[in-house]
């Protein structure tokens, strides 16, 4: 049976040797004038990208090396009483940090009546549509310099989730905390008949001192569960996530879904309307943060996407106030601006960069 | 015929000032790097990624991030090798963007299912194009680009023996597709 084994090997190692020149002439495109010239374009826009470094293989270690290895780990848990910190049971992390940022949440919400206007009105769910776009988040330093640009996608697809008609919504966003280049990729079913959520999916690479973290939320009744894990290091069964989200202080967005949902409301110069923005609901204070949206103005606004006519929004919220502008025509989020820290780390914006269909 | 070592010293010492240059973010040390380095980066990119669109946007975030980047390089070999890691690295996590993309993945293997007409031979591009995304990149990475399974097990987040497995299964779906047709 060996053999046979070898013989089958030798066999794809003689065919592999033998596509392999065919492979390397398969044509590949040349590089062109224009290419460098996009290039030289976006350098001299001051465009920058955060170039992953290249990874050093991890040595293979010997089988009775590891087997050793093993042995002795083993021998010093059984020995020595574990003095590995344990997760922190504090609230300083397990927060998410998207759309309106971390602080929004460390403001405790002002739950008894501080809103101002009804709650916003998705009278129209049958505006959402498949669509895919990419979206070009940007931070200027106080200076006004450029210092960080990433590119960041969402796509809207259709789906079923237990035989309900739905709407995937899938995002992928790249940031800089810290040292850290993060990855955030949020997956987000809402149902194609009233946009209420259905199930949500959040994995955050790499999230603290972990590699990964991962938020899994189901949205039975006016509540939300589901459960927190990491990856290296695991905490084990993670954090359970059990939190009410009042109805009264509905609809919920969340970072995936906020570009979108106004798409589903009807807005004219005098539109006003109260919201919340859901979190990970990992901590007791970020389960939601509500926000409150008002018309400011009305802008014919220019994006690496096209040029657009514009509602431009107001957007308050207990850490500050941001600037989101919409398109007229269909209500999907064009611009944001962020300036509540321009003195100090600088002021973010996000621009639609391209939108397919 | 190899070149003699010595031919190799003021390429290298060219090279460094060029390399120093564009670090500095000069647009002519860049264009230099780009003649010649861009063919070779586009090809990485475009096996592993089967879209020239595609290729030339990786190229042209590798070329873009470039300076900063030049800036930690502290490899002492040649600049080459680095900078296809770090253009595989690129391609392989637009792939990922890819395929979280449901949508885009539809559509893909419509394109492939109809674009492979039942009287048409199987050329071996398409049979590489046929494979899944997780077997073509290990099967361009080793087979073509000739990297390690070490490399590519740490490229792709996956152990060597995922690695090994992988490349088994991409040769042995390419010989049954080549094989079906003849």
């Amino acid at each position: 049976m060996r053999r046979g084994l070898f013989r089958r090997r030798r066999g794809l190692s003689e065919f592999a040797d033998a596509i392999r020149p065919e492979l390397e002439a398969v044509p590949t495109p040349e590089p062109t004038d224009a290419l460098l010239e996009r290039i030289l374009a976006s350098r001299a826009a001051s465009v920058r990208v955060i170039l992953p470094e290249p990874l050093t293989p991890r040595p293979r270690l010997p089988r009775r090396l590891i087997a050793a290895i093993a042995i002795a780990a083993g021998a010093l848990l059984m020995l020595v009483p574990s003095t590995r910190r344990a997760p922190s049971t504090g609230e300083d992390v397990f927060t998410s940090s998207g759309f309106l940022a971390r602080e929004a949440f460390a403001q405790p919400p002002d739950r008894n009546g501080g809103r101002r206007f009804a709650p916003v009105t998705l009278a129209r769910p049958k505006a959402l549509h498949p669509v895919a776009l990419e979206l070009s988040r940007r931070l200027h330093n106080a200076t006004g310099q450029l210092v960080d640009e990433s590119v960041d996608s969402l796509v809207v697809a259709p789906a079923t989730v237990e035989g309900l008609p739905a709407w995937r919504i899938t995002s992928r966003s790249q940031d800089v905390v810290g040292d850290q280049h993060r990855v955030q990729d949020e997956t987000l079913y809402v149902a194609r008949a009233d946009l209420r959520f259905l199930a949500r999916a959040v994995h955050v690479a790499p999230y603290s001192r972990f590699d990964r973290i991962n938020v899994q939320q189901r949205f039975p009744g006016d509540s939300v569960t589901g459960r927190m894990t990491t990856d290296g290091p695991s905490i084990g069964a993670g954090r359970p996530i059990a939190r009410r989200l009042p109805r009264e202080l509905g609809p919920y967005l969340t970072d995936a879904f906020a570009p979108l949902a106004l798409m589903a409301v009807p807005v004219d110069a005098t539109w006003t309307g109260n919201a919340a923005l859901l979190g990970w609901a990992v901590v007791s204070r970020d389960v939601f943060v509500p926000i409150e949206m008002r018309v400011a103005g009305e802008e014919r606004l220019t994006v690496p996407a096209g040029t657009f006519d514009c509602w431009r929004l107001s957007i308050r919220f207990a850490g500050g106030e941001i600037s989101y502008w919409m398109r007229k025509s269909d209500g999907l989020g064009v611009r944001v601006l962020d300036q509540r820290n321009a003195a100090t780390t600088g002021t973010r914006e996000t621009v639609l960069r391209r939108v397919t269909p | 015929m190899a070149l003699p070592r010595r031919s190799e010293k003021p390429d290298q010492f060219i090279e460094a000032h060029v390399v120093a240059d564009a670090a500095r973010g000069s647009p002519d040390a860049l264009a230099a790097l780009y003649a010649r380095y861009a063919r070779g980066l586009l090809a990485v990119a475009y096996r592993l990624l089967q879209s020239r669109e595609d290729a030339e946007d990786v190229v042209h975030d590798v070329f873009v991030g470039l300076p900063e980047a030049l800036r930690r390089y502290e490899e002492r070999g040649s600049l080459g090798p680095w900078l296809r890691k770090v253009t595989a690295r690129v391609a392989l996590m637009r792939l990922r963007e890819q395929r979280a993309r449901p949508v885009v993945e539809l559509d893909e293997q419509r394109v492939r299912a109809s674009a492979r007409a039942p009287d048409t031979a199987l050329t071996i591009e398409q049979a590489l194009r046929s494979l899944s995304p997780n077997l073509r990149a290990v099967l361009v990475l080793k087979e073509i680009e000739g990297f390690t399974h070490a490399e590519i097990a740490a490229m792709l987040d996956i152990s060597v023996g995922a690695s090994e497995v992988r490349l088994h299964r991409a040769l042995l779906a390419m010989r049954a597709q080549m094989l079906e047709d003849i």
